[in-house]
């Protein structure tokens, strides 16, 4: 016990050092060189800003947090089911797969416009634009799970006469499961960048409320840049959140899918 | 005896696979319904995709293949029962020992009543303890997974029993165990056992007849009638006897691979 107390405040302490250290650091040197607060405001600044902002940056972090969890659901929901067709036959998946990569490939900023032209601005689009950023991994590594089933096991549902979905529900699916876990931690860090991207590019609906992106994007305009600040640090919390929930989830299921204790 | 075990003829049966490499030559031979016969020989002799022909897996190339009842001429395949039984015991991480013992009879969609009972039957008959019914593999040793992995085979009470290298991985006092319930087992449910290995003791021990395949592209090289009693004891493997059979097996295997 006494230990593990111990090795845990020798992993937690030295970053924290450092981090206080820095900051008394910024703060030095914003005071000693005059550095005026729209250029680089002082730690003290960015504090008070967080306070009196406070409810807005709430408000921001809890729409974005939204949008995350909405995209990396839809990533999660559309990439199973696109991975379960290409799983079933081999020309589907080589016909499409090609297409498929156009979810890695292209540019957001490039389709921004096209989105607001189909979809408008706000929540929606958004969470559009975290699916696109998101899905692809989700793809990929759920189809190479439903793929790569052992031989033998094959033979064995062969053997007892099993049906396409027998297989499919018995033994394929639950078998992608770790592979598929593994791809929905990439998303998952994705799902939260894309919901900020996409505040930013489509996110502006003045009949809703906004995220961090926006938040960001709108703060830097009118040289709030202890207010962008606040964002950015919420922004990377939020990531840390997600990924850090998707990679405990994962974990316990992954518990009930591996033989190698 | 029982009418239940189905026989196994292989008539000049052949496997090529894509690319041209010969897994099985003009293979021949009769495994009557009961029988327990032992195929070895070398790795990669095609003893294993012998194993899949007969489990009607993979067709093959040429020859003809007849697994049935004699007495019923035309006994399609799908008639008689398979048990498999592979050299891991390939359980699915995610079920219970109970749940993948039952896991054949879901797929044939056998009736709902009698599963748990068949299952609970199978598990005692492999000497599994009820405690362990109920936990997943990883919670199992490599010896309880492989009983598990027999007890699935043997759940739907196969005519058929193949077995491929299922002992291969184990260490030899366990491997030996596993021969005595194999011995038992096969005693008491009398299924047509086809059972391949390396290991030419293991052969002798099992098995009533041997037939000694050469190294790809494998062929039937030999045929040895092993002359010792049911029940077979541990005690055998020390006998001068037991040790004649298995120099004489061993000669042949040698012999083939020249």
């Amino acid at each position: 016990m006494k230990i593990a107390r111990r090795s845990v405040l020798s992993a937690v302490l030295p970053p924290i050092v450092l981090f206080l250290v820095m900051l008394a650091a910024w703060q030095g040197i914003v005071e000693l060189w005059k550095i005026p607060p729209f250029l680089l405001p002082s730690p003290t600044d960015v504090g008070h800003a967080a306070l009196e902002n406070s409810g807005k940056l709430a408000s921001a972090t809890g729409v974005t947090a939204a949008g995350a969890i909405a995209g990396f659901c839809v990533s999660l929901g559309v990439g199973v089911s696109v991975a379960i067709v290409f799983s079933q036959s081999a020309i589907i998946r080589r016909s499409f797969f090609p297409y498929a990569i156009f979810f890695q490939t292209v540019p957001i900023v490039a389709i921004a416009p096209l989105i607001v032209l189909w979809s408008g601005t706000g929540f929606r689009s958004v969470v559009l634009v975290a699916f696109i950023v998101s899905v692809f991994p989700i793809i990929t590594n759920a189809t190479a799970g439903l793929t790569s089933i052992d031989p033998d096991l094959l033979d064995l549902f062969r053997l007892h006469g099993a049906s396409r979905w027998q297989t499919l529900f018995k033994l394929r699916l639950p078998g992608a499961v770790p592979s598929t876990v593994t791809g929905a931690k990439t998303s998952s860090g994705l799902a939260v960048i894309g919901t900020i991207v996409g505040e930013f590019f489509v996110g502006y609906d003045p009949s809703e409320h906004f995220g961090l992106g926006y938040l960001i994007q709108e703060s830097t305009t009118q040289l709030k840049v202890d207010l962008v600040l606040c964002a950015v640090v919420l922004a990377t919390l939020l990531g840390l959140i997600v990924f850090g929930a998707v990679n405990l989830i994962g974990a316990l299921v992954l518990k009930r899918y591996s033989i190698a204790g | 005896m029982k009418d239940a075990a189905a026989e196994v003829v292989a008539d000049r049966v052949s496997m090529t696979y894509e690319g041209g490499h010969v897994a099985v030559a003009d293979a021949s031979f009769t495994i009557s319904g009961g029988e327990f016969v032992a195929i070895v020989g070398p790795s990669g002799c095609g003893k294993s995709t012998l194993l899949r022909i007969i489990a009607g897996l993979i067709s093959p190339t040429t020859g003809l293949l007849r697994v049935g009842h004699r007495t019923a001429a035309a006994t399609t395949r799908g008639a008689a029962r398979f048990g498999f039984v592979f050299q891991d015991p390939r359980l699915l991480a995610w079920r219970t020992a109970s749940q993948n013992v039952g896991l054949p009879l879901e797929l044939d969609h056998s009736p709902q009543a009698n599963r748990s009972s068949r299952v609970a039957g199978a598990l005692a008959l492999v000497g599994l303890a009820e405690a362990d019914s109920s936990k997943t593999p990883r919670m199992l040793s490599g010896g309880m997974r492989m009983r598990v992995s027999l007890a699935r085979a043997l759940v739907t009470e196969p005519e058929i029993l193949l077995l491929d290298e299922p002992f291969g991985a184990l260490d030899d006092l366990l491997r030996q165990q596993l021969n005595d319930e194999l011995e038992r087992i096969w005693l008491a449910r009398r299924p047509t056992a086809i059972f391949v290995t390396h290991n030419v003791s293991e052969a002798v021990y099992l098995a009533q007849r041997i037939l000694v395949v050469t190294p790809a592209p494998g062929r039937i090289a030999n045929e040895v009638v092993v002359p010792f009693e049911y029940p077979r004891r541990p005690e055998l493997r020390g006998t001068g006897e037991f040790a004649r059979q298995v120099g004489e097996v061993s000669g042949l295997l040698r012999k083939a691979a020249t």
